[in-house]
């Protein structure tokens, strides 16, 4: 083939283009590099503040809930504590308001007979064996006067009757003479209010229509309540 | 399109034409079977072979705007030397072997150029082959100093360029006439004429290829009487001497040519060069030698649509588009040509 083409540029230029072109390509080469490990360095280093951040942030959540696990422990105790407490109140609390004891009882008092006084305490078992028996029992003792000693016996049989009272003993009974002549009985009774009973039991109307309350005033004010 | 990959030759360099009065520079793009001229420029005033071009900064500043501004990619370029500077001498020396061809060649261009053997880059084309022991080889020495050459080099590096080939700008065009006539299906014989400001070089050519040579220097337009006024209605007698007196020294090549291989006259000439389009050219050759004349078809060689076209002839950018394009390039748009 024919090419009538001389090349007239001399060894030596093209030599020192030849390294100039290396010497560009070794550059370009280096600016790379120089990139790649500036962009590693950078990536790195904003890797390394984002994992110090994290960890940051982790300790501090650590803490937080730390704390947190100390008032959820704080509120374990105090809920465990206000549940014995409430345990406690269920346990102490009576199963019928005194009111309605004291309305049942002047109901149940045969006429001319009255109260003088009446005491609602508490009373600790200790012989029984389930738990639940181990309540403290509310016993209630009655002192008071009758016109004779059948009506006491009649009065503790009502109450035998009615419940929640169970139990009933009377523990005195002695005959006393009236100011205006003739004697009464005295007698002082004691009666157990039943534990398993509840207050509705205990909250019937009489037959004459009036409800417990207005026999607990009446009796509030010492008289009787026929 | 720009491909690192491949080799400067291979790649779309930049074409620089050093003349005497004008840097001209173009690229080309596309294709190897279409290329596109994506980048030119012309830098008026301006000339690289003056002793002080190396050191000229106003000619790199204006080089560099015309790189930026000309649409150029890339920083290979290719140098078109003028033939000024450049000795180009046919020579028969003995059948010899290829490197001691060259070795042979470069003692005559040192002995021609009368400098040191290390200051002389030198090459040859073949015209005439020679055998062992029996006929004389006869090659064209193309030959210049180290220095005309690395001063202008040195001169586009410092405008940020780098030169990967140099040649001579007249064997360039050359070549693209060559490439453009070959590709008939009988080469016929024709002569090739590469006008010059000051200098043209005329190339003898057939389908063994190049027969004849000769570079001369003819009488410059600056020793002529430019205030002259010619009379109306008459010829500028001034330039019709100048074109006759070129069409005369190619004739006597002629008929040295036909003298020494009888019957060989050129069948036409073709011209190219930056006077190759004016007039009174053609008519002179025409009539001093008795032969058409052809312009070297530059319009359609490559596709000017995506650039202002030069002010100027075409025909002064011959060389610059044979040194642009590629050689593959070449190749396949002659075997293209040939499909077609």
């Amino acid at each position: 083939m024919i090419d009538f083409f001389v090349d007239l540029l001399p060894d030596d230029a093209r030599e020192i283009f030849r390294r100039r072109a290396q010497f560009r390509l070794v550059k370009l080469g280096s600016i790379l590099a120089l990139t790649v490990a500036t962009g590693v360095v950078v990536n790195s280093f904003v890797e390394l503040r984002q994992a110090k951040a994290q960890h940051e942030v982790i300790v501090a959540l650590r803490e937080k809930s730390n704390k947190i696990d100390k008032r959820v422990e704080l509120s374990v105790q105090e809920r465990t504590r206000l549940r014995s407490e409430i345990a406690v109140d269920a346990m102490l609390r009576s199963p019928i308001s005194t009111s309605t004891i004291i309305s049942a009882i002047s109901h149940l008092l045969p006429d001319g007979s009255w109260l003088e006084s009446m005491k609602v305490s508490l009373e600790e078992q200790k012989s029984l064996k389930t738990p639940v028996a181990n309540r403290p029992i509310y016993v209630v003792l009655m002192n008071g006067i009758a016109p004779n000693a059948q009506a006491v016996q009649e009065f503790a049989t009502e109450i035998r009757k009615t419940a929640p009272f169970v139990a009933v003993t009377v523990l005195e009974q002695r005959a006393a003479p009236k100011s205006g002549g003739g004697s009464e009985q005295q007698f002082v009774m004691r009666a157990r209010i039943d534990p398993a009973s509840r207050e509705t039991e205990a909250r019937k109307p009489d037959h004459s229509g009036n409800d417990v309350a207005s026999a607990q005033t009446q009796i509030a004010r010492g008289g009787s309540t026929r | 399109m720009f491909n690192p990959f491949q080799s400067p030759s291979q790649r779309n360099v930049i074409a620089i034409e050093c003349g005497a009065n004008a840097l001209r520079m173009l690229q080309l793009g596309g294709n190897a079977m279409n290329p596109v001229v994506q980048g030119i420029a012309m830098l008026p005033s301006v000339g690289l072979n003056s002793q002080q071009a190396g050191s000229d900064e106003t000619t790199i500043r204006r080089i560099k705007e015309a790189l930026r501004s000309g649409g150029f990619s890339g920083r290979s370029c290719a140098l078109s030397l003028p033939a000024k500077s450049i000795l180009t001498e046919s020579i028969e020396i003995p059948a010899l072997a290829n490197n001691e061809m060259k070795e042979s060649v470069s003692w005559t261009a040192v002995d021609r150029l009368g400098v040191d053997r290390t200051e002389v880059v030198a090459g040859h084309l073949p015209i005439r082959a020679g055998t062992l022991g029996g006929a004389p080889s006869e090659v064209l020495v193309v030959a210049t100093l180290r220095n005309t050459v690395n001063r202008t080099a040195a001169l586009l590096t410092e405008a940020g360029l780098e030169p990967c080939k140099a040649e001579l700008g007249a064997l360039a065009a050359m070549r693209l006439a060559w490439n453009q006539i070959k590709t008939t299906t009988n080469i016929p014989n024709f002569a090739f004429l590469h006008l010059e400001s000051d200098q043209a070089t005329l190339a003898l050519l057939n389908n063994s290829g190049l027969i004849f040579h000769r570079s001369f220097s003819w009488e410059s337009s600056s020793n002529l009487n430019l205030g002259a006024i010619p009379v109306a209605g008459e010829e500028d007698e001034s330039q019709a001497w100048r074109w006759r007196q070129m069409a005369e020294e190619i004739l006597q090549c002629l008929r040295h040519i036909e003298r020494r291989a009888v019957g060989s006259w050129p069948e036409f000439v073709t011209l190219s060069g930056a006077l190759a389009e004016e007039p009174g050219v053609a008519s002179a050759i025409r009539t001093v030698c008795g032969t058409e004349t052809r312009l070297i078809d530059i319009e359609n060689s490559v596709d000017w649509s995506k650039v202002k076209r030069p002010n100027g002839p075409l025909s002064a950018w011959t060389s610059l588009v044979a040194i642009a394009l590629p050689q593959t390039t070449v190749a396949a748009v002659n075997k293209k040509r040939r499909v077609a």
